[in-house]
């Protein structure tokens, strides 16, 4: 898991000696669900600097903009299909992100 | 003193350059690496497998398995008689960059032209890890919904070969293909499709054409 690994490597960097908590942004398409990322987080900062810090996870949902028509909507699950042209060449604007956003440390 | 860090970074953005050093390492040995990606169960192995011994006398091959647990499908795929490392993703639902970099230490990859990477059973996060394939083959089995490409469209998108498998069963099933290969070129129009059956060998003559062409293309 390499949220863990971006944590330690900035937290290095500034000299901190401990993060306490690690702010992370996960499109609703990302294919990673908070669970799942919570749980590997946890494993992953064991023993290190990161150790017991609070991980917050900020959901971005997904839009997706039609190629034909330009309009822009929730794709309803996965189906992209335009709601107003019918067009399938919508692609996302947003919904995928999975990024380390900021970390507090000390 | 607590102090906060602006980051921004993208997670992917590590797995991105791993992967280019995998890319780099593969057209230095002019191999065609595949990232074979599919739901569960479509037919990867059976492909693989078939492939391989229809192929083996011509051409040498090298294999990726990846799955969550179990090694069952490396010992189907070294029954071929073909180099083959397990990679067990355990936690993890798709294959990334890094476990094939060092899976490759593994593989003594003199001699193969050709390196099949099976990827985990799931057509979401797998569209997302570049591993620094030549190129994604989407694997789609006539006993799916004709419209798998419309609900997973990043999937046919990114690949650049579409095999629809298991085409023996088509008199059995109320399966469309047409408007299967209609949708996937809806959502790729440069998607290359095959119709195949592993059980009886239709339409294989076509994707093995296809896979050397590649070669020729890798090896330059
Ligand atoms: N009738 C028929 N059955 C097939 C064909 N190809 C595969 N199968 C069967 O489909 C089932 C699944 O095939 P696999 O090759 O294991 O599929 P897979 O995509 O590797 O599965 P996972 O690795 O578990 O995701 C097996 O029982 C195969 O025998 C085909 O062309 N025709
Ligand atoms: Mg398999
Ligand atoms: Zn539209």
């Amino acid at each position: 898991m390499s949220v863990a690994q971006i944590v330690v490597e900035r937290a290095r960097e500034e000299g901190a000696s401990k993060a306490l908590s690690v702010t992370v942004e996960v499109g609703e398409l990302s294919g990673v669900t908070p669970e799942a990322l919570e749980f590997c987080y946890e494993a992953a900062v064991m023993g290190g600097l990161a150790e017991g810090s609070r991980l917050v996870i900020k959901r971005v949902p997904a839009v997706a903009v039609c190629g034909e028509c330009g309009e822009t909507f929730a794709p309803n699950e996965r189906i992209f299909v335009c709601p107003k042209c019918e067009g399938f060449t919508a692609s996302l604007k947003s919904g995928e992100e999975l990024a380390v956003i900021e970390i507090e440390v000390e | 003193m607590a102090k906060t860090l602006e980051i921004r970074k993208n997670v992917l953005a590590k797995n991105d350059e791993i992967a280019r050093e995998n890319r780099e390492f593969f057209q230095s040995r002019g191999l065609a690496a595949l990232n074979f990606v599919s739901s569960p169960g479509a037919g990867k192995t059976s492909l693989i497998v078939r492939t391989i011994n229809d192929l083996k006398a011509r051409v040498n091959f090298a294999v990726i398995e990846g799955d969550q647990q179990t090694d069952n499908d490396a010992k189907k795929i070294e029954q071929t008689g073909a180099q083959v490392v397990q990679i067990n993703t355990v936690s993890s639902c798709h294959l990334d960059a890094d476990m094939i970099k060092k899976s490759l230490g593994s593989l003594d990859m003199d001699g193969a032209k050709y390196l099949f990477i099976e990827n985990v059973g799931n057509l979401v996060c797998p569209a997302s890890y570049d591993l620094g394939e030549m190129m994604k083959v989407a694997v789609m089995s006539v006993t799916e919904g004709e419209d798998k490409p419309v609900k997973y469209p990043k999937m046919f998108r990114v690949s650049s070969a579409l095999v629809i498998t298991k085409t023996d069963l088509l008199p059995y099933l109320d399966f469309d293909v047409d408007l299967a290969v209609d949708y996937a070129l809806k959502v790729n129009p440069a998607i290359k499709v095959f119709k195949v059956s592993v059980k009886n060998g239709e339409g294989l003559e076509g994707w093995y054409n296809f896979l050397l062409t590649l070669s020729d293309a890798a090896g330059r």
